[in-house]
């Protein structure tokens, strides 16, 4: 059975795709343009890319990067997907306002999570660096996990356990052969969220003010 | 031998009892069903007997042996849930061999074990699908057929069939009840359905506001029910009121006579109802707010007509007292 759709919506969809994609595929085009100014077609290069690997600052960004991205991301999926699973079985009120407190890094400006953090890490003494900028980025994309997994969790409801245990499954049994198999698409997503706030955060300006706060010793963006 | 004993059990919840005290014995392969409206505590008795709610007081037997404290994976018996719960991950065959895997039993015997169960409940050429590409009758036998192949002691079904169409329903009950004699299994059967608890049951009890309003055969709860609720809740009937007390005549005990012949009751025909095998008459009594049922069998072919006068008999061994 194929469903009919509204002419104007897939014409709505076409221009949305064309709005966001096209600015990116011109980037893509343009950085083989062999002219320092944009705008006109001066013709074909690999120039920029091979200054680009070249360059030791710009590479040394992009490894730190993603050696943040990774890590934390690891963290907080596992961190997230525990807590996920620990406040499903607290008293409602207790649920609630836990709720709350994790869903508050989701919501609050960057520069003061930053803020704080550079506060609680100097108060510490916590020698500022990759592990300090690691534990930044667990603490708000560990409440990403916490959210969808926590909705995964909700859509799930209680009677496959049930079931699971009915049948003679121990509590770990039915973790790993229901729980787990039924929650894994939102730990993965969750997990891309993290990942990809984590990459953005690090490459995004109010965070270059932040892991400048911080010291971090890296040049981002521009030499 | 009991295998199933309640003793003393009861529920509360937040300050509220759920389960009034309940003491009920179970016999080895009965056919024992809990009939009540919804919120009357049928399910939670049920949940407390597959161990996943306590109860707030009292003891629960299992052939025997104290399983009060035990949770549900040490208890010899399986429930099939209201909404199936089939694990959505796992194809039909998996689905069935999961407590079969639980118990650690060899591939062999597993084998064996899930071959048996698909036989019975019809499923061998669906084995492997997954159960999105089952209709929900398919689903339901799933459902039983993952429960029976752990040869439970008892089998737990929380309106199993609630959830189905009426043909479709009406089929699976008498698949159950002969499932049910051929394995010899106790079923302990929630339902809120008169009718099917009546066609399936050895026993019938029912259950209002977390009290237990009357326990019998079928027979006796449609023949003597004792209480008001019992009395209207299970089939049609009609509650006359006397100084004395209530008492009740089915629809079908009553009988409508024209003339001026002596009857107990007069009144005018409000309604004629056809239904094929019988027809039922709807009379407003005289000098009293309240209308009876009558139902006559297809024997009956006098031309009954609306706003007609009729007098309305019954005998007096049909009467029922169910106190107040």
């Amino acid at each position: 059975m194929k469903k009919k759709t509204h002419p104007l919506l897939g014409l709505h969809s076409l221009i949305m795709m064309i709005f966001i994609y096209v600015p990116i595929l011109l980037i893509i085009v343009y950085s083989f343009n062999n002219t320092r100014l944009s705008g006109d077609w001066k013709g074909f290069t690999f120039d920029w890319y091979v200054s680009l690997m070249k360059d030791r600052h710009v590479m040394e960004a992009l490894s730190n990067s993603l050696i943040v991205a990774v890590s934390s991301t690891i963290v907080a999926t596992i961190f997230g997907t525990l807590a996920a699973l620990a406040l499903r079985n607290v008293s409602r009120k207790l649920r609630v306002s836990m709720n709350g407190l994790l869903y508050l890094p989701v919501i609050i400006p960057d520069i003061i999570m930053g803020l704080s953090l550079l506060v609680l890490f100097t108060q510490l003494h916590m020698p500022f660096g990759k592990i300090t900028v690691i534990i930044a980025h667990i603490t708000f994309s560990m409440s990403y996990v916490y959210v969808v997994v926590t909705a995964r969790l909700t859509g799930m409801g209680r009677q496959l356990e049930e079931a699971a245990s009915d049948l003679g499954a121990s509590g770990w049994q039915t973790f790993r052969h229901v729980t787990l198999p039924q929650i894994s698409p939102g730990i993965i997503s969750g997990a891309l969220i993290a990942f990809t706030m984590s990459l953005e955060t690090s490459w995004s300006a109010s965070s270059w003010l932040v892991q400048a706060l911080l010291r971090f010793p890296y040049i981002y963006m521009v030499k | 031998m009991f295998m199933i004993e309640l003793v003393g059990i009861e529920k509360h919840f937040e300050g509220q009892v759920v389960v009034h005290p309940l003491s009920l014995t179970i016999k080895e392969g009965e056919f024992l069903t809990l009939l009540g409206p919804s919120g009357c505590g049928k399910t939670t008795i049920l949940r407390m007997i597959a161990g996943f709610e306590q109860p707030s007081k009292g003891e629960i037997l299992l052939a025997g042996e104290q399983v009060t404290e035990l949770a549900p994976n040490q208890r010899d018996l399986n429930l099939v849930f209201q909404h199936y719960a089939l694990f959505p991950h796992m194809t039909v065959e998996d689905n069935i061999a999961f407590g079969l895997k639980m118990k650690k039993m060899s591939l062999k015997e597993q084998k064996e074990r899930i071959a048996e169960a698909v036989a019975m409940t019809q499923l061998t050429a669906l084995t492997a699908r997954y159960p999105h590409q089952l209709s929900g009758g398919q689903q339901q036998r799933v459902a039983i057929a993952r429960a029976i192949a752990n040869k439970p002691k008892v089998l737990l079904l929380d309106e199993p069939l609630g959830a189905l169409d009426l043909q479709l329903r009406k089929n699976l009950q008498s698949e159950l009840k002969h499932l049910q004699r051929t394995l010899g299994i106790t079923f302990v059967y929630v339902t809120h359905d008169q009718e099917e608890a009546m066609m399936l049951s050895d026993r019938i009890v029912i259950l209002n506001q977390g009290k237990v309003e009357q326990i019998g055969t079928p027979r006796e709860i449609y023949a003597a029910p004792k209480t008001l609720f019992a009395a209207t809740f299970v089939g049609e009937n009609n509650v006359f009121s006397t100084p004395e007390g209530l008492f009740t005549v089915r629809p079908e005990k009553l009988r409508p006579v024209r003339g001026e012949l002596e009857a107990r009751k007069h009144g005018v025909i409000q309604d004629v109802l056809y239904l094929g095998n019988v027809h039922k008459l709807t009379v407003q009594l005289d000098n009293e707010p309240m209308t009876v049922t009558i139902a006559l069998d297809f024997t009956d072919e006098r031309p009954w007509q609306i706003g007609e006068r009729i007098g309305v008999n019954w005998n007096q061994r049909d009467e029922v007292a169910i106190g107040s």
